[in-house]
């Protein structure tokens, strides 16, 4: 038996906004095997961002345990890597220097960090913009960078927060296609947050749904389709709609 | 549509900035043939660009001129320096923050040329006190925006420093140094030209040595006041120099932020 990557116990975490208790989780219990592909879906607000800030490392749970291949995370890990819902780039770094701060302090020589670098970019399709600056680059072509820096260091555990967002429909399947492909390759563990419910069933082995107020997991659906899975068949349709009317029901009931 | 001048263009710019300061100098001339002004106390603007033709023919004024630039660059570059350290010591440290900044603060509300008996009693009013003075005056800027500029610095970038691990020197190379850069930069473009006051300004108030503070001196004792006249646009066009220079540098360092030029 092999023993789970990520393990949540119990986790909960809330904010103070303007004097009120948000309760941004609730009694999260989530485990994750190595390899696994999970998506995580959900309204707007229900917590998912804040889920993964806390498995990166960067908050801490207010109650529950996070353990990260079985020890407990006390801050960012480098074995643990994060997408950022905005793309994060630093505005004063090139491209190229930007996706190179993810392999600082890695064993990699200068010029190595520099070809893995532009081995990513050249992955997300931005091979000529190495030297731009992210201002000179659109919403999408950013994030597009963003998920080349965060692909370049090749964590075991991914954490993709809603990495295609901005993108026009054509490269956001290119770069499904091309995730899945990596994913495929290093074996590692992905968990992607989406709005996009079809994406959760063509990429993911499992997908968690939220519930907001307090944010907590309503229900998680295995996908057992085999790939590569096709955008209109059926299976696909009907998975979707199982989910979608999860989120429907709940939305009703609250 | 735009609507386009004439005065849009460099040259018209340069023109129209160039039209007043010549106006003047004509009005002055006709006032002083005309002998409306005393042109002994009011150097003509004739007699003023006679002088400058003099100057520069007289290795004295080089002298003097490279003797107030080199003092320049020695306090400048040593109070860059040493704001820079302090300025980001105390951006990054609250300790340090709430140790200095009060006395800063207070530091900041009394006139910097009340400093200058105390470092000549201190230095002795030669290069020194001179040095330590256009040090002090071009380090309280550096430092203050600098302090600003690292405390600034937008949380959601300092996260990265967290989650990517990064070391000491990158933090600083990547991350602070050029985050910080613009404000880091409005200091120093003021240092360099407030060094440049400071170091006439403590040619006038030290004992005298070398220096365009002193040649002017030199003059005044003698009524020169066209050579006065002429050493103050020698000393003016110093300091233009100084600010546009910086500028251009300014703009290639910030290059990452500008709006996207033609
Ligand atoms: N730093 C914070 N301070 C205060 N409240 C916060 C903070 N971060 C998140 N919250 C609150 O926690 C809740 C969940 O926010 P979160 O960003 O995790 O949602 P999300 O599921 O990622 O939403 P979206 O799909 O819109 O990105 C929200 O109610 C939000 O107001
Ligand atoms: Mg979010």
């Amino acid at each position: 038996m092999t023993q789970d990557i990520l393990t949540l116990n119990a986790v909960a975490k809330h904010f103070a906004v303007d004097g009120r208790k948000v309760e941004a989780l609730r009694g999260i219990d989530l485990a994750l095997r190595p390899g696994e592909f999970t998506a995580l879906v959900g309204a707007s607000g229900c917590g998912k961002s804040t889920l993964l800030r806390l498995i990166a490392g960067l908050d801490a749970p207010d109650a529950g345990q996070i353990l990260l291949n079985g020890t407990q995370v006390r801050g960012p890990s480098r074995d643990c890597g994060l997408i950022f819902q905005d793309h994060r780039l630093l505005p004063w770094l090139s491209v190229l220097q930007n996706i190179e701060l993810a392999l600082s302090g890695t064993t990699h020589s200068a010029q190595a960090r520099q070809k893995l670098s532009q081995a990513s970019l050249d992955l997300v399709g931005l091979a000529d913009f190495a030297n731009a600056f992210p201002r000179q680059l659109s919403g999408g072509m950013a994030q597009r960078v963003a998920l080349a820096r965060g692909l370049v260091n090749r964590p075991p555990l991914l954490l993709l927060d809603e990495p295609f967002s901005a993108l026009d429909s054509l490269t956001r399947a290119r770069l499904q296609t091309e995730l899945l492909r990596i994913w495929a390759h290093e074996g590692n563990s992905m968990l992607l947050v989406t709005h996009d419910v079809e994406e959760a069933v063509l990429l993911a082995d499992r997908v968690i749904v939220l519930a907001a107020n307090p944010g907590r997991i309503q229900a998680a659906v295995d996908i057992t389709l085999p790939r590569p899975r096709l955008r209109n068949s059926a299976e696909v349709a009907a998975l979707k709609t199982l989910i979608l009317q999860g989120l429907d029901d709940f939305a009703e009931a609250a | 549509m735009s609507a386009r001048h004439w005065h849009d263009s460099r040259w018209g710019t340069l023109a129209l900035g160039l039209a007043f300061p010549a106006a003047l100098a004509l009005v002055w001339q006709g006032a002083a043939a005309k002998g409306i002004i005393d042109s002994s106390v009011w150097a003509s603007p004739w007699l003023v660009a006679k002088a400058v033709a003099t100057q520069v023919r007289d290795p004295q004024f080089w002298s003097d001129l490279g003797a107030s630039l080199w003092r320049d660059a020695q306090g400048t570059v040593l109070g860059i320096l040493l704001g820079l350290g302090a300025g980001l010591a105390l951006g990054r440290s609250a300790l340090a923050r709430d140790f200095f900044g009060p006395t800063l603060d207070a530091a900041k509300a009394v006139p910097i040329f009340t400093w200058v008996p105390l470092l000549a009693v201190w230095l002795g009013s030669g290069e020194e006190g001179k040095i330590a003075f256009i040090t002090l005056v071009t380090a309280l800027p550096v430092l203050f925006n600098t302090a600003e500029g690292v405390r600034s610095l937008e949380a959601r970038h300092l996260e990265l420093i967290r989650l990517y691990h990064l070391g000491r020197l990158t933090t600083f190379r990547r991350v602070v140094l050029p985050g910080a850069g613009p404000a880091i930069l409005r200091g120093v473009h003021q240092a360099v030209l407030f060094g440049w006051l400071a170091t006439i300004g403590a040619e006038f108030l030290f004992e005298a040595g070398n220096g365009m503070g002193t040649n002017i001196n030199g003059f005044k004792e003698l009524y020169a006041l066209d050579f006065v006249v002429a050493d103050m646009l020698a000393i003016g066009l110093v300091g233009i120099i100084f600010d546009l220079g910086f500028g251009r540098i300014e703009k290639f360092l910030l290059r990452w932020r500008e709006d996207s030029s033609p």
